[in-house]
């Protein structure tokens, strides 16, 4: 087991590399004079500004050099200055990351509840209303737009309601509608795959066996047949959580929830290079991070997996 | 088609045929997967949502009551009503005529995006299955640091350096999803080069490249076209939200992410001019979604169930 979370680390490695290499060349690719962008719609530098800035910037350095400048500064703390209010990077990061961590946490929550609760209840009560029922919105959950169910989830329960605030941050209130429209989300795949995973659990032999003996319909749903079933679902749970990572972004965005993901968009609208760069490279590396624990948690609860 | 097959699930097995003539009409693969197809009334329904958007696509100038960008500031803000179906929005522009002609920019989207994914991932899958080696190792390095950003965000970051349009958001959609096609494909090529069907045609002399495309490709290529399905609605989906956020379609053009964006400010008062697009936007990706199941599990009953 120990062995198997070596292995993963060390397989990271070079993932880690290769996200942090990408996110640095494609910031590289934006096509245009960085420092033009940088100064906007000022009045056009002079050249001895130009030249200042360049080499205060390292854009006269060779580009593997400059690759290594970005590693040593993050890995520094450093991520470089936002274009627009000219704060660290890492700064306007730490302060919106909480609110995120808060939101995904949040809505995996209710993905789960949602989900895995509308998967068991399908597949205990194959073929019935309920089954046909909660499929069918399953497949609708996958099919609608996140940000349209934000905007009507808005519509309904801030406007029409007036049961919870449209946006912002600050309280408990404001964590509940974001994190109930990507739950729903989320618990849309959730429920379909829960349904297939128990309906597999269901039809094996050893819960036969525990029906035969007489063990209550109860505890063979819960004891027996949800505990393998768990194993897919924790497959997929670093994909649901990776979902939600990048769903948030659009989300807090329909919010205006002051988190990672708004921040994101906001730079992405006003060409805040530095800010897109240091928020797409932390939340890979989140993901890269969550991939691990699940991979690792995969391996021990199911005990067919070994050092493979 | 090599393995030809004889349905146990054959929708006339009520018939007092005896077994000697059922062998005898055994059923290509081509119509057993077409009957079960048919059979699933959701998969049916969604074939008939993406007729209608194929019909609008091609018929949509036709079809549509007005011109989408026409500004009419007189008509502002127009409840939905019979004039006015889908109402009218911030610029008096009628929301119907604007979502029919959305319907073409959809499919485009969706086709073109997954055509990109599709074609290079199959390409790079079909390539580093067969032939292994560095090239296969190469490939699947950088198809795991692809997959290491989480759904949106590679996307993300490459309309953000490309710059706010739809045909970026086309080409960040569609190499973002080339991973999926590239380790599905490379799945199918490692089983499939095993086969014996591979070996006797090779001990017959056959090239690499005949094998690859005349015998691998054609029985890989099934998994894939389901794929395609499930990724136009992905990419559709995924293109709303980029242009939601305004880096895709710009305006007056009548992108359904785009003016469900537009649509936002309005909200309180004027709730139609978001709340239209966004039912086009689920009603195909819908389609698209039940279509692919129905796919998968016409070409594949042995699934979970």
């Amino acid at each position: 087991m120990l062995r198997y979370v070596l292995y993963r680390l060390l397989a990271s490695i070079p993932v880690i590399i290769g996200v942090t290499l990408l996110v640095f060349l494609l910031v590289r690719l934006v096509p245009g004079d960085p420092i033009q962008i940088m100064f906007g719609n000022q009045s056009k530098p002079s050249p001895e500004q130009v030249a200042k800035m360049r080499h205060q910037l390292g854009l006269d350095l060779p580009i593997y050099e400059q690759y290594g400048k970005f590693m040593w500064d993050a890995v520094h703390g450093n991520l470089g200055v936002s274009y627009r209010s000219q704060q660290p990077v890492a700064t306007e990061i730490v302060q919106a990351l909480p609110n995120t961590i808060k939101l995904t946490v949040a809505s995996l929550i209710f993905a789960m509840i949602l989900g895995v609760g509308a998967g068991i209840l399908s597949a205990t009560f194959k073929g019935s209303i309920i089954d046909t029922l909660s499929m069918l919105i399953a497949i609708l959950g996958v099919s609608i737009p996140g940000f349209w169910l934000g905007l009507m989830v808005i519509l309904l329960f801030a406007v029409h309601l007036g049961w919870f605030p449209a946006s912002g941050a600050g309280s408990f209130k404001n964590l509940i509608l974001p994190a109930f429209t990507l739950g729903v989300l989320a618990s849309a795949i959730l429920a379909r795959i829960t349904r297939a995973a128990m309906l597999d659990a269901l039809n094996q032999d050893y819960v036969r066996t525990a029906r035969a003996k007489g063990v209550s319909a109860f505890f063979v749903v819960v004891r027996h047949a949800l505990r393998n079933a768990l194993i897919p679902i924790v497959t997929i749970l670093g994909l649901q959580v990776g979902g939600l990572l990048s769903g948030a972004f659009i989300i807090e965005s329909v919010f205006a929830y002051p988190g990672v993901g708004l921040l994101a968009v906001t730079a992405l609208q006003t060409r805040d290079f530095p800010i897109i760069q240091g928020d797409v490279l932390l939340v890979a590396l989140i993901y890269v991070f969550v991939n691990l624990i699940v991979d690792v948690l995969y391996a021990s609860i199911d005990p067919r997996v070994s050092y493979h | 088609m090599v393995e030809v097959t004889t349905s146990s699930v054959s929708p006339l097995s009520n018939s007092p045929l005896s077994r000697f003539e059922k062998n005898r009409q055994a059923r290509s693969q081509r119509q057993i997967f077409l009957q079960r197809l048919r059979a699933n009334r959701l998969a049916v329904v969604g074939a008939v949502i993406i007729g209608i958007l194929i019909f609008f696509a091609i018929f949509g100038p036709l079809v549509a009551p007005e011109n989408p960008i026409a500004m009419n500031l007189v008509n502002q803000f127009q409840p939905p009503s019979l004039a006015h179906p889908f109402g009218t929005d911030d610029f008096g522009r009628d929301i119907l005529s604007r979502v029919i002609y959305g319907a073409r920019l959809s499919l485009e989207v969706g086709i073109v995006a997954v055509v990109i994914s599709g074609v290079i991932g199959s390409v790079v899958g079909l390539v580093a299955g067969y032939f292994g080696g560095w090239v296969d190792m190469v490939s699947q390095r950088i198809i795991d640091v692809m997959l290491a950003f989480p759904g949106l965000l590679l996307a993300l970051a490459i309309v953000a350096v490309l710059g706010p349009s739809l045909i970026n958001v086309i080409i960040a959609v569609g190499i973002g999803s080339i991973p999926g096609y590239a380790r599905l494909m490379r799945g199918e090529v490692l089983s499939l080069r095993e086969k014996e069907y591979v070996e006797a045609v090779r001990a017959v002399g056959a090239t690499d490249r005949r094998i690859l495309f005349h015998h691998i490709l054609p029985n890989a290529l099934s998994p894939i076209i389901v794929l395609a399905s499930l990724g136009i609605a992905g990419a559709i989906l995924s293109a709303a939200a980029l242009s939601f956020i305004g880096m895709g379609a710009q305006p007056p053009s009548p992108e359904w992410g785009a003016m469900l964006s537009a649509g936002r400010q309005y909200l309180r008062d004027d709730w139609w001019i978001a709340t239209f697009p966004g039912i086009a936007i689920s009603l195909t990706v819908l389609g698209f979604n039940v279509l692919g199941d129905g796919l998968r599990d016409a070409l594949d009953p042995q699934g979970m169930e």
